[in-house]
């Protein structure tokens, strides 16, 4: 059964995924804003659970959240629907975001006259220019990966859970409670001291570092996979694309134009956009 | 021919309206989507727009011959005198193409008609003003003859058919009102009983296979919908022999009369483009949304870059699904009207 509703990054004021999504699936799935990334999953099980012939699902940037997967030729499932086995909620892109795949030099080559070969120049030198600031945004990343989410840090004891609305079992022990809050707040500190300690930090650094000189070293995809597509946008040099674009901001829009414009294309340039439009058609 | 911009002083409620349709690039914008409360003046814009054009094209001879609901000649200026100004913007290949029909035409044409009508100039932005119950050019009656390209068309048609294909060269002015502008049922059934005989016909003479042309782009709309032919109705009671025209979709095998609300919102659009060759044209469609799903109202706005091979598309809509979609420099909020919730 063919997916319904897509929920999508984004509101009103900036809805670049929004109006991409819509132009490449052409309402094949209803393509919908989901506000920011955390409130997309419960957006499309709710969907779900209001109307169960509703088949919503979501699509989310990676970020910093996960590292990009060995096979980037299909969107990596985010979350599967609770209670039935094998059927995805939610998938996020194998790229950092959309504006990853917008500077692709493929896309940029198919959307001017500028070669390939001038974006892929200029996108390795913009690479190794912001190098130490991204592996900064890797490290700073995975510690928020690591660290305790705040539903960890309960505030409610073990021992009442399910008592709501019924005869109490348990009683109130003021003697225990102060106990069972030192218990628990020093408990998620050390979560997050570990998560956020100096040297643990420094490893993920490192890493990264290593991490995205390879990839500078690598393949162009190995660049557009591990640098966030809107920091490579920002520090490519205006001489690579000033022949259709005053700047950053002018050069995200008139790729976003040429997407929505030639849908057919630009599904043509990526096989996980085929992928994505295939997966939701099922 | 695309839009630049447009000033409108009294024209129905619409007292004083600016608006400019370039891109940052300083091209015209493809699309605008018009948005409003009820009552705003949404629709009155457009009309403004079709008139103008309208008058220019020569597909109105007069204010009066505007059939859009809502649209009173007569009321048009009751709140003052009115004056509605457009920017026009041509490309290279369709002024060289309307000059090129010209000199065919005014060798055809009767005299008095070729002298009325002045050799059209090959300026690339012209200003259109209508004022005073009368159209003029700023740049004069030269510019003014760059819209007739259609129209030489069709009066040169008549000798020579193959010029159809040159409509796609050409702009003019297409709307679409609430009721998408469909007069007869049994108009488009007669057309599509003709178009399926030539599409199924075995040796096709030269022509265009409109049939085709049309499925291709009511599959972009509603996925999986087909011809599947025609069939004799019965004789009693009818003076002409006249047949179902039956499309398929779902697993449904059903006659155009008996198609969905969204069905028949949309297939009068897609017919029309398919029927006129629209291309090049400024189009206006009122309410995209009329009838449809939600997920139909995205999959038409998709197709409307496809099917109208560069027009520009102005569309009116309360839909959130629409907007919601639309990049924010694409739209128009018009000031206004009756708030919605």
């Amino acid at each position: 059964m063919p997916v319904s509703k897509l929920y999508v990054e984004g509101d009103g004021r900036d809805p670049i995924d929004l109006s991409i999504l819509q132009a490449l699936l052409g309402g094949r799935p209803l393509v919908v804003p989901g506000g920011s990334k955390g409130s997309l999953k419960p957006r499309a099980r709710n969907a779900r659970e209001e109307n169960p012939g509703v088949l919503a699902c979501y699509l989310r940037d990676r970020d910093f959240d996960f590292d990009p997967p060995l096979d980037r030729s299909t969107p990596v499932i985010d979350s599967l629907v609770s209670g039935n086995n094998g059927l995805v909620l939610g998938w996020h892109w194998c790229r950092h975001e959309i504006e990853s795949y917008l500077i692709d030099p493929r896309l940029i080559a198919a959307a001017s006259t500028i070669p390939e070969a001038t974006i892929v120049d200029a996108l390795r030198a913009a690479a190794s220019e912001i190098q130490a600031y991204v592996a900064a945004r890797w490290a700073v990343g995975v510690a928020r990966r690591d660290m305790p989410s705040s539903g960890a840090l309960a505030t409610r004891p073990t021992a009442f859970v399910g008592h709501e609305f019924r005869t109490m079992t348990v009683k109130y022990d003021e003697h225990q409670l102060p106990d069972w809050v030192r218990d628990s707040v020093l408990r998620y500190r050390d979560a997050t001291n570990a998560a956020l300690a100096d040297d643990v930090i420094r490893e993920h650094l490192k890493h990264y570092l290593r991490q995205l000189c390879l990839a500078i070293d690598g393949s162009i995809e190995d660049v557009l996979a591990w640098f966030s597509g809107k920091d490579l946008m920002t520090a490519l040099a205006p001489a690579a694309y000033r022949s259709i674009a005053p700047g950053p901001k002018e050069l995200r829009q008139k790729l976003r134009n040429w997407v929505r414009n030639n849908p057919d294309h630009a599904i043509s340039l990526f096989p996980e956009w085929h992928a994505l439009r295939e997966l939701l058609r099922r | 021919m695309q839009l630049s911009h447009l000033h409108i002083t009294h024209f129905k409620r619409l007292a004083e309206l600016s608006l400019s349709f370039m891109a940052e690039d300083n091209r015209p914008r493809p699309i605008t989507l018009i948005l409003g409360d009820n009552g705003s003046g949404k629709t009155t814009l457009l009309q403004a727009i079709a008139l103008v054009l309208g008058l220019a094209t020569r597909k109105l001879n007069a204010p009066g011959d505007l059939r859009w609901p809502g649209f009173l000649p007569e009321r048009m200026s009751t709140r003052g005198a009115t004056r509605i100004e457009l920017g026009v913007v041509f490309d290279t290949a369709e002024l060289e193409t309307t000059r090129d029909l010209y000199t065919h035409w005014a060798q055809r044409a009767r005299p008095e008609l070729a002298n009325s009508i002045a050799a059209p100039s090959a300026l690339p932005r012209v200003t259109l003003a209508y004022q005073d119950g009368a159209l003029s050019c700023a740049e004069g009656p030269q510019a003014m003859s760059q819209f007739l390209g259609r129209y030489f068309i069709k009066y040169l048609i008549r000798t020579d058919p193959a010029l159809r294909r040159r409509f796609l060269d050409l702009g003019d002015v297409f709307w679409f009102d609430q009721n998408r502008n469909l007069a007869s049922m049994e108009d488009l059934r007669a057309f599509l009983v003709s178009w399926w005989s030539y599409h199924v016909s075995p040796r096709r003479p030269d022509g265009i296979d409109f049939l085709g042309q049309l499925e291709g782009h009511l599959v972009k709309v509603f996925p999986g919908a087909r011809f599947v032919g025609t069939q004799p109705m019965s004789f009693e009671g009818t003076a002409e022999p006249t047949s179902y025209v039956l499309l398929e979709r779902d697993g449904l095998t059903y006659d155009i009369a008996e198609m969905s609300s969204g069905e028949q919102a949309v297939l009068p659009i897609l017919y029309e483009f398919v029927r006129q060759s629209v291309a090049r044209s400024v189009v206006l469609l009122d309410e995209l949304e009329l009838h449809l799903h939600p997920p139909e109202q995205q999959a038409l706005l998709a197709a409307l870059r496809k099917i109208g091979p560069d027009c520009q598309f102005f569309v009116t809509t309360h839909s959130p699904y629409l907007e919601s979609v639309t990049p924010p420099e694409e739209e128009v909020r018009l000031e206004g009207g009756q708030r919605c919730l």
